[in-house]
């Protein structure tokens, strides 16, 4: 068991970031946000990412707002995630947001959309980026070590008293009874890249992910307010 | 139906051109060694082609390569069972010549496009029939999991795909060893 907290990097140049790995930031609206960095057919450094409710954006990797952790995976692991990653992108599905984790949840592919399988609610930007390393890759936290925080219950209803404003009745109800359950931070999830082996526990997560928010409130100028 | 090219000298890509949906191409080279990387599904009207000989060389503008004939056969010209065997065998024909070409990544989303599109149309025989045909010794590690990997959510659907499984095991053990296949495969074995 080991960590590695220089896996967590800002990138200076595009040569030097990995196939594949998990993108932090904290935005504009001073919350910590993660998605998924890999590279195109071109060698291109792409950010793949749920920004909300039927928003998924496939963009260039904005390393100014961004930093990188880096899982260090076999080449042929990271090769086929960013394969995955590039299906999606292409099939640009609309994916419904929602606040807790199913680790059952996976992204597939019907014709011109994509669904999340065993899941009737949805995912977020950080359950985003796991179900898509469960299923391409090796998985990236164990969630059975997962413990419920106070502290997580205010974001949850800041995001639903959001979603009401974006989602049908019928959606919002349905998260809204997941207020209080146990989340995985987006810096829990870029943190889980700094621990080998995989899938990393709820302790090193946490421990990593207060890491890994101040090392990129130093990237952006920006400090979480969540 | 066929329709015949007028380019006798070629720098990769060729252009090939028929004015029907075109489902095959074949082309004649003044040496048989040379080939060509045939496109991958359906298409109309033009047509790129990669080529190369069987040591990996293209032709170049200095060096053009002598084209005897090229052919194109539309749809209607390929009985149905041939037709759908034609398609599995461009869509592997391209996927040896990305992997033998070393591009790694065109290879996947070749792969992961096509298998994707076959198993949400249900076609579960055919996804089969491919996996069952696939010549692991022309894949790279690389392309072979991702073929296990397109295909895990469906595992148990594939008929073929624990012997294409264990094929790609062996060939990984193989070069890697044991240990390293295990770290890489177990996760793909399926149910």
């Amino acid at each position: 068991m080991a960590t590695n907290r220089n896996r967590l990097k800002a990138i200076a140049n595009p040569k030097e970031c990995p196939i594949v790995g998990v993108a932090l930031t904290i935005t504009a609206n001073r919350n910590s946000h993660a998605g998924i960095v890999f590279r195109d057919t071109q060698d291109r450094v792409r950010l793949l990412h749920l920004a909300f409710h039927h928003d998924l954006k496939h963009e260039a990797f904005n390393r100014v707002e961004y930093l990188c952790a880096d899982p260090e995976f076999d080449a042929v692991d990271a090769e086929i995630v960013a394969a995955h990653c590039r299906l999606i992108a292409s099939l640009a599905p609309n994916i419904n947001f929602a606040i807790h984790h199913n680790p059952a949840a996976r992204l597939k592919a019907k014709g011109q959309t994509v669904n999340v399988e065993h899941e009737d609610k949805g995912l977020n930007c950080s359950t985003f980026v796991l179900a898509v390393f469960a299923e391409a890759g090796p998985p990236l936290v164990d969630f059975a070590t997962w413990r419920t925080r106070d502290t997580d219950a205010r974001w949850h209803r800041f995001l639903v008293a959001l979603l009401k404003k974006h989602a049908p009745e019928a959606h919002w109800k349905k998260v809204e009874q997941d207020i209080g359950c146990a989340r995985v931070r987006p810096e829990e999830v870029a943190g889980a890249c700094l621990e080998n082996p995989l899938p990393a526990t709820f302790e090193q997560c946490e421990a990593n992910g207060v890491f890994a928010l101040g090392e990129v409130a130093k990237h952006v100028g920006r400090t979480s307010i969540w | 139906m066929t329709a015949t090219a007028t380019a006798r000298h070629v720098a990769s890509p060729v252009l090939a051109e028929g004015s029907f949906p075109i489902k095959r191409i074949t082309v004649e080279f003044d040496d048989p060694a040379k080939t060509i990387a045939a496109p991958s599904g359906v298409t109309t009207g033009k047509v790129y082609l990669a080529i190369q000989n069987s040591r990996g060389l293209c032709s170049t503008n200095a060096d053009p390569w002598v084209v005897v004939s090229i052919h194109c056969y539309g749809a209607e010209s390929i009985p149905f069972d041939a037709k759908e065997q034609q398609e599995v065998d461009l869509f592997l024909d391209a996927a040896y010549v990305l992997s033998e070409s070393g591009m790694t990544r065109e290879g996947l989303d070749h792969i992961f496009q096509k298998m994707n599109s076959i198993l949400v149309d249900g076609k579960l025989s055919l996804a089969s029939r491919i996996l069952k045909q696939v010549d692991a010794q022309r894949l790279s590690a690389t392309l072979l999991v991702g073929f296990l990997s397109i295909t895990l959510s469906t595992s148990a659907l594939l008929t073929e795909r624990p012997a294409f499984y264990a094929r790609v095991r062996q060939k990984i053990a193989a070069e890697r060893g044991a240990e390293a296949a295990a770290h890489l495969l177990d996760k793909y074995y399926g149910h």
